[in-house]
């Protein structure tokens, strides 16, 4: 389980960075993976492959391959486990940092002092993503969530449940 | 020579006992219906394949002679 949902506690979004943030791993899993079969040909055609360099060779590839497999794997699991899910009473923000290390926080939506929603550059335009910053009226100054998608409406919908936040509290009051 | 075999074996043996411990302690971080259970079974499949398809490959060559080499006989120049 990724947190502990309360009673009453109704998951309003589920956030994970742009996949364009994938598109460098993509590559580099591409490329890396077409690297020896280009260096086998080249070798091949330069260098009599004896039985001895052919063992090798297939070896070496197996691990490097593996390397390369595991690499891959831990970045897609950074990626699709870094999420942010905002609630009707809180922002909680998971950060995955490769295999082992976790980082879990969370803010009150009552907490909430001011969001900023930021686009950068013409990528961040185009695809519409960007960071969503939350400060609070707690010892935790900012919380950013990193090139989300939509930021503008994730801002929107966490100026509106803080809203909606505020005025249940004047009510039960 | 044996001793490429061992380090073969001991570097399979790292990186299946770090990458699966990594990967199933990560399993519970899971939510309920996301691709991360998927995406292990894929992963653990693919390191099982490469680590078959590697072995079978030497073995189809001459596993007993493969590895009685120097690098004489390595870079052995067409030209």
């Amino acid at each position: 389980m990724v947190f502990e949902q309360k009673e009453n506690e109704e998951i309003k979004i589920t956030l994970r960075r742009h996949w364009s943030c994938m598109i460098g791993l993509s590559v580099f899993a591409v490329v890396m993976s077409i690297l020896p079969i280009i260096m086998y040909f080249i070798l091949d055609s330069y260098i009599h492959l004896t039985n001895g360099f052919y063992n090798l060779f297939v070896l070496g590839m197996g691990l490097y391959y593996m390397f390369v497999c595991t690499l891959t794997f831990i970045g897609w699991l950074d990626y699709y486990l870094d999420v942010a899910v905002i609630t009707n009473e809180r922002v909680v923000d998971i950060d995955q940092e490769g295999l082992f290390n976790r980082k879990i926080s969370e803010l009150y939506l009552s907490d909430v002092e001011d969001v900023t929603g930021t686009i950068k550059g013409a990528l961040g335009t185009f695809l519409d993503f960007g960071d969503v910053t939350v400060q609070s009226a707690g010892n935790q100054a900012e919380f950013i969530l990193d090139k989300v998608p939509h930021p503008y409406k994730i801002t929107k919908l966490i100026i509106d449940l803080h809203q909606d936040c505020l005025q249940g509290e004047i009510i039960k009051k | 020579m044996i001793i490429i075999w061992l380090i073969y074996t001991f570097a399979l043996i790292v990186f299946f006992v770090i990458g699966w411990t990594g990967v199933y302690h990560v399993r519970k971080f899971s939510i309920s219906g996301d691709l991360t259970q998927r995406a292990i079974t894929l992963y653990v499949s693919i390191m099982i394949v490469i680590a078959l398809v590697s072995i079978f490959f030497v073995l189809k060559n001459g596993a007993s002679a493969s590895f009685d080499i120097n690098f004489g006989q390595i870079f052995d120049f067409k030209r």
